[in-house]
């Protein structure tokens, strides 16, 4: 699955977050393993916007659905 | 993904620029971005000695970053608000980066020094938290500066920021604010010039800069920001970048270059008569400053000795420093 289309499906704005693989921040069109572990970090300031930051989502079906 | 620069694979994409860049591409733009702003708006000149207003959070340490990378003398000033362990946590940011670019780091301590924390005082003064934590960090920051014998304040509000509160004045019709919000208000009056060199660099690219260069900051929000009004002015103005691109910069440069001169002279008439306050000797409207009367609320107090000197050495209220250009 492709970053873009994990945040598509979370309903998450890109503009609002940075996704982290590891220490390295993973650009839009990369492609995740379903054992990826990502962190969908909240980058806007000024409140809550429906993230607990950091928002650690993993790729497998169960977690997925957690969120 | 290539970055635009060099081809190699990048890792961030900017949809405003429509463009990628590598990790050292990427840290030039912000690099290049900020220079650009400050030479645009004659923020800095050389030499001047410079005060980072710094919360421990992303855009108040990159930009003390990127100007100690770019050889500027900057201290950064750090305001301990009370906030419980978002102040310790935040606190903690911004003192391990001090000692790991052995940074010089002053530190006001609300509680302490002042004897009342931001939520004591925006109850006490029934203002919202934000407010009371921007009165009170807007004089501190200015009596640092003045009392360091620093030129210039620097603070880390990015595009978004900016994007966001223009986008509330409109909403409102705000004209006295929107005449005051530029990236250089000049110095004047006791008060210190205060610039905004990341004007020209977004949220997301700040957060990035923090990852790839390896600096801690506060993730998690302000407890006393949730349900911040400007929050919800980000969310649209994003909601708006994803479909268009390059919006919000627009927006906010578009402002800048054909609407802010019309609103400058109504700001600019406001700022005729100061005169020093009576307790703190700061510049005010009225007998004594906001800042003072929220101490005073909050049940807090001056400092041990700084009430009586600054009472009997007011703050000179004329120009005492060359002011940058304003665009």
């Amino acid at each position: 699955m492709q970053v873009s289309t994990l945040l598509g499906r979370l309903e998450i704005n890109r503009e609002s977050v940075l996704v982290i693989r590891g220490d390295t921040i993973v650009p839009g069109d990369a492609w995740l393993d379903k054992d990826d572990e990502v962190e969908i970090r909240p980058v806007i300031s000024g409140g809550d916007f429906g993230l607990e930051p950091p928002a650690i989502t993993g790729l497998t079906p169960a977690r997925e659905q957690s969120r | 993904m290539k970055c635009r620069v060099c081809r190699e694979p990048a890792i961030i994409d900017i949809r405003r620029h429509n463009a990628n860049f590598c990790t050292e591409h990427f840290l030039k733009l912000c690099r290049d971005q900020t220079v650009k702003a400050i030479d645009e708006f004659a923020m800095i000149k050389p030499g001047e000695r410079v005060l980072v207003a710094v919360s421990g959070g992303k855009d108040s340490l990159a930009i003390w970053d990127i100007l100690l990378d770019l050889g500027y003398e900057a201290d950064g000033l750090y305001l301990g608000l009370g906030i419980g362990d978002y102040s310790d946590a935040s606190g903690e940011c911004a003192r391990a980066y001090a000692r790991q670019r052995s940074a010089t780091l002053i530190e006001v301590d609300l509680p302490a020094d002042y004897g009342y924390d931001i939520p004591t005082g925006a109850r006490a003064a029934k203002r919202v938290p934000c407010s009371a934590c921007g009165l009170s960090k807007r004089h501190l920051f200015d009596q640092a500066a003045l009392d360091g014998g620093y030129d210039v304040v620097v603070t880390g509000h990015n595009l978004d920021d900016e994007a966001a509160v223009l986008f509330g004045n409109v909403l409102r019709w705000q004209t006295d604010y929107l005449g005051r919000q530029l990236p250089v208000l000049p110095a004047r009056q006791g008060f210190p010039r205060k610039v905004k060199p990341l004007v020209r660099l977004g949220e997301r690219e700040m957060a990035a800069y923090c990852v790839v260069k390896g600096i801690d900051y506060i993730v998690e929000e302000c407890p006393m920001a949730v349900g911040n009004k400007h929050l919800g002015y980000k969310e649209a103005l994003n909601a708006i970048e994803a479909t268009s691109p390059g919006s919000k910069h627009d927006f906010y440069f578009g402002f800048l270059s054909r609407a802010s001169a019309h609103f400058r002279p109504q700001a600019e008439g406001e700022q005729a008569d100061l005169v020093a306050c009576a307790s703190c000797g700061a510049p005010t409207t009225s007998e004594t400053c906001a800042f003072c009367r929220l101490v005073e609320r909050a049940g807090g107090h001056l400092p041990a000795g700084d009430r009586a000197a600054r009472a009997a050495v007011p703050v000179v209220l004329s120009p005492s420093r060359s002011a940058g250009a304003v665009r």
